[in-house]
């Protein structure tokens, strides 16, 4: 059992007088279960399996200074993303989407997908393209398929994801499984429905976060991204993604390689969200850009 | 040097057996930290895995002087704070409405798993300033001056709000009406 401080020597850790708490009523943090509701092992393994996946993952800050490159991955915002769609797209969507949005980022570069494969639909295309149509491969089988199979049935919940009349959270939730599976195509497919069905609600500006993050990280398209993050922005400038939108933007212009305007995103950012978790690492790179002829 | 000291020793060297272990671990304290400080469950979840976040990722700065936990339990303090401050601008915390504290925690004794469900569920009532310094004072045994240290405040502001907020956390627990002592 933890020692309380106010149990020590320690002359300044001292309980204040009169504030004495009715028996039981505050207990001192130890190894005893509560307050956290119960989880089950499987539940708290798969925890585990986030943290561990966010935590090690590498950061932004480690990312070498090339004027264009691919934009390095981002943890905290996906995660902030995470939160927010936890509140927004209902909590069953929640776990799936804390654990999918963030399971890419520990994925290794050779999984992304090839850049010379055919260029993604603009993402700012009056309405996504139906998921079911030729383009992306059907999201009930397999990419690619050596000889003909059997077709499958869907599982009920698919067909609840893809019916006209689907809530957002069941779109968003198989939007993230197919995330998981790296089918960043289809999952961008589905975010992109999210976004033009659900339009003008919280819903669509996480779904429009999700999909130009796909962009910007694995599909190969940081103008699509950059798009993308500046209508989500434009939606909600003061909104709950608003800092992960300005983010994307400074990140889109980096990987396009215009500096000066990558400059111009930083200090966007910096300006909106000066307390930001990702502010000295836009400080950095601000330094980076003024220092580099 | 303890198996446990080891341990901590190993993964702030960056054993990834030792770290997961570390997580495994603390994952349980952690959540329940953050629930005392926290109203909700849904909120208090993804705030536990981000606070797990920050511990990890600042184990390098972890120095080795004074108890593990005791670090683990600051730093689990500010990434809630700060995660609360970014969820307050995105929306009004959530309330899962989810009663559990007739469910008898698997390993443990039923009684205190649903003691500390009715403790925090009092402190859903506080304002959020006054159980803030309630918890840190109370559970985690920060002094007066360590909290205002912490929280950036006057320390007679904490002294102030640690007096109404148990003054407050006293009636609560009298009121038949808000679950409190018949």
């Amino acid at each position: 059992m933890t020692r309380r401080r106010f149990e020590t020597d320690d002359p300044t850790a001292v309980r204040e007088p009169g504030v004495e708490p009715h028996a039981g009523v505050l207990p001192n943090l130890d190894d005893e279960p509560g307050p956290a509701r119960r989880l089950s092992s499987a539940r708290t393994a798969r925890m585990v399996d986030d943290i561990l996946a966010a935590a090690l993952a590498p950061v932004v800050e480690a990312a070498p200074p090339a004027p264009a490159r691919r934009a390095p991955r981002r943890l905290v915002p996906l995660m902030a993303a995470a939160l927010v769609a936890a509140a927004l797209v209902g909590a069953a969507a929640a776990v799936v989407t804390t654990r999918l949005l963030a399971a890419p980022t520990a994925a290794p570069p050779a999984a992304v997908a090839p850049i010379d494969e055919p260029a993604p639909a603009p993402i700012d295309e009056p309405a996504p393209a139906p998921i079911d149509e030729p383009a992306p491969a059907p999201i009930d089988e397999p990419a690619q398929v050596d000889e003909p199979t059997p077709p499958r049935p869907r599982p009920p919940a698919l067909d609840r994801a893809l019916s006209d009349d689907a809530p957002a959270a069941d779109v968003m939730a198989l939007a993230n499984q197919r995330r998981k599976e790296r089918a960043w195509r289809e999952a961008d497919a589905l975010y992109r429905r999210v976004a033009a069905r659900f339009v003008g609600t919280d819903a669509a500006i996480v779904a429009m976060v999700a999909s130009a993050t796909l962009h910007l990280e694995h599909l190969g398209d940081p103008r699509g991204a950059l798009t993308g993050y500046q209508r989500a922005l434009a939606a909600r400038p003061g909104g709950a993604l608003a800092e992960e939108a300005r983010w994307g933007i400074a990140e889109a212009r980096r990987a396009l390689g215009d500096p000066a305007a990558e400059a111009a995103a930083l200090r966007a950012f910096l300006a909106a969200h000066p307390d930001a978790a990702l502010a000295p690492a836009a400080r950095r790179r601000l330094g980076e850009l003024s220092s580099t002829p | 040097m303890t198996a446990a000291d080891a341990r901590v020793a190993a993964a702030v060297a960056g054993d990834r057996n030792a770290i997961e272990a570390l997580v495994t671990e603390l994952l349980p304290r952690i959540r329940n930290l953050v629930r005392y400080l926290v109203r909700g469950d849904i909120d208090a979840d993804d705030l536990a895995q981000e606070a797990m976040v920050a511990i990890v990722r600042g184990l390098p700065s972890h120095r080795g002087d004074g108890a593990f936990t005791a670090w683990a339990d600051r730093v689990a303090v500010r990434a809630t704070f700060t995660g609360l401050r970014k969820a307050r601008r995105a929306r009004a915390q959530l309330d899962d409405g989810a009663d559990l504290t007739s469910v008898p925690h698997p390993d443990g004794p039923p009684d205190a798993y649903a003691q500390r469900r009715a403790a925090v569920r009092l402190l859903d009532d506080l304002p959020d300033e006054q159980r803030h310094v309630l918890v840190l004072h109370h559970v985690l045994g920060l002094s007066v001056p360590d909290i205002a240290s912490e929280l950036a405040l006057p320390f007679e502001t904490v002294r102030s709000r640690l007096r109404l907020g148990m003054a407050r956390l006293r009636a609560l627990h009298d009121s038949p009406a808000v679950g409190g002592r018949p």
